[in-house]
């Protein structure tokens, strides 16, 4: 099967058993096919894909499983469900996989070109905050945020600074053995696979950074570990799902926040005709930057 | 010229029958080895985690030779991702750097079908895998070292007395 397919196009690619195997492309679905149609995938197919994606070796990935989730080298995220083995109510591990959704990583380097001079001066850093609903780029925007702010840029003589990255979801570095596979620039360090709380304590007591990277604030802990942040001397450039101002400030937490004006830059994002599009950047008294 | 033949058949016979008996041995140092990598493996799995490539090459270096080089070769081409299922590698590799063909033909389909289970789903599921080959391979190393002594007098006895029968025909 020859699909002619831009491979930096694709987004997502679904096996699922006894069904047509469908991929995301461009924005847009399509199915793979062979001679007889739509090609169906098998079980064998998605026995040997996670063979495949885990090395021959999808036991040495059980801590991954329990999320539901693998990262493979290149970044990629590879999503699985199937039986859930459960121990008490803890999930132990998954079996008679049915289903994967192979998320490919695509890094846009550059994309925050246009956002960088409104967050970040010679000598300052704006606390900032990155709204989009889902899918709406703004993962992909906070990774080039964190490569711009740590490499610096020597034409405008921006030093670069120390960035410590809490990537709980293996999202922003696509981490594969504890390597990122993406760019984060030079002076980043990454905790991959841990919980935000506690990797922002962890990264302000042992790795003196600048600033601090998280995606998806949500938790009650989450929010604590950003005010210990900001109470270091640190600044936070985080993102959160949402259409407007008013959305947030509906989320449980990030009231206190909004209202204490903490963050001095919003990014708001929106699908429009492709993810990323930039809706408006706002100071933290909400006006248009 | 009639009398060097003689002793030419006798002693045919008996090599032969020598020769058998020392096939027996050699097969069950051969489920022995194969009983002590499958240890090394599971100790691997078990213990570290590891994943099947590194395993390999990590049990590859307390190995001697020609399982050594089992190992390393089939780590070596789990590093590659064929794209091909693990089955069939190690099935490949097995065949041709081990000594298979002197083990009996169930003892070898065992060992093969190893490859068939291991790498998928969970570290226990592994581990028991592992273990269940081990006992079986043990239970028939148990059983051939109970029937060893009088086998292997057997085929030596069977050796001189064919030797000697053919002998006297011949004559």
């Amino acid at each position: 099967m020859n699909a002619n397919l831009d491979y930096d196009k694709i987004y997502e690619i679904r096996l699922r058993v006894g069904r047509p195997l469908f991929y995301t492309y461009d924005g847009g679905e399509g199915f793979l096919t062979d001679h007889d149609g739509k090609y169906v995938v098998t079980r064998e197919d998605l026995k040997e894909t996670m063979e495949y994606v885990s090395g021959y070796s999808l036991y040495s990935y059980e801590d991954e499983m329990r999320q539901g989730f693998l990262t493979v080298q290149g970044g990629h995220r590879v999503g699985v469900t199937g039986k859930v083995i459960l121990d008490g109510n803890e999930i132990r591990g998954m079996k008679y996989i049915s289903c994967i959704n192979v998320r490919l990583a695509h890094e846009v380097v550059g994309c925050a070109d246009t956002v960088m001079p409104y967050i970040r001066k010679k000598n300052w850093v704006a606390h900032t905050l990155i709204v989009s609903p889902p899918r709406g780029g703004k993962t992909t925007l906070l990774r080039d945020i964190i490569r711009q702010l740590s490499n610096g840029e020597d034409k405008k003589k921006i030093p670069g600074m120390t960035v410590g990255v809490v990537d709980e979801r293996s999202e922003l570095a696509g981490s594969y053995q504890g390597v990122p596979q993406n760019d984060l620039g030079m002076r980043t360090d990454v905790l991959d696979g841990c919980p935000k709380a506690e990797g922002m304590e962890m990264l302000i007591r042992s790795m003196s950074p600048a600033v601090v990277a998280v995606d998806e604030l949500g938790r009650k802990e989450d929010f604590k570990a950003v005010e210990s942040v900001i109470h270091s001397g640190c600044k936070v450039i985080a993102t959160a799902h949402g259409d407007s101002i008013e959305d947030v400030i509906h989320q449980p937490y990030f009231e206190k926040l909004v209202r204490r004006r903490v963050f001095e830059r919003y990014i708001f994002l929106d699908k429009g005709d492709h993810a990323g599009t930039i809706m408006g950047i706002y100071d933290r008294n909400g006006r248009p930057c | 010229m009639k009398t060097a033949g003689i002793i030419l058949i006798l002693f045919s016979g008996t090599g032969l029958g020598f020769c058998k008996s020392m096939e027996l041995d050699t097969r069950l140092k051969i489920l022995e080895t194969l009983v002590q990598l499958l240890l090394l493996l599971k100790g691997e799995i078990r213990c570290t985690g590891a994943a099947l490539e590194d395993a390999f090459f990590d049990v590859a270096a307390k190995m001697p030779g020609g399982y050594r080089l089992f190992m390393e070769k089939t780590a070596k081409r789990l590093q590659k991702r064929p794209g091909i299922p693990f089955g069939s590698i190690f099935r490949e590799c097995a065949l041709k750097d081990l000594p298979l063909q002197k083990i009996s033909a169930e003892e070898r389909e065992c060992f093969l079908s190893l490859g068939e289970k291991l790498g998928y789903l969970d570290r226990e599921m592994q581990v028991a895998q592992l273990t269940l080959l081990e006992e079986e391979l043990s239970h028939r190393i148990k059983t051939l070292k109970n029937a060893l002594p009088k086998q292997q007098k057997t085929y030596r006895s069977m050796g001189i007395l064919g030797g000697i029968l053919l002998a006297i025909l011949l004559w």
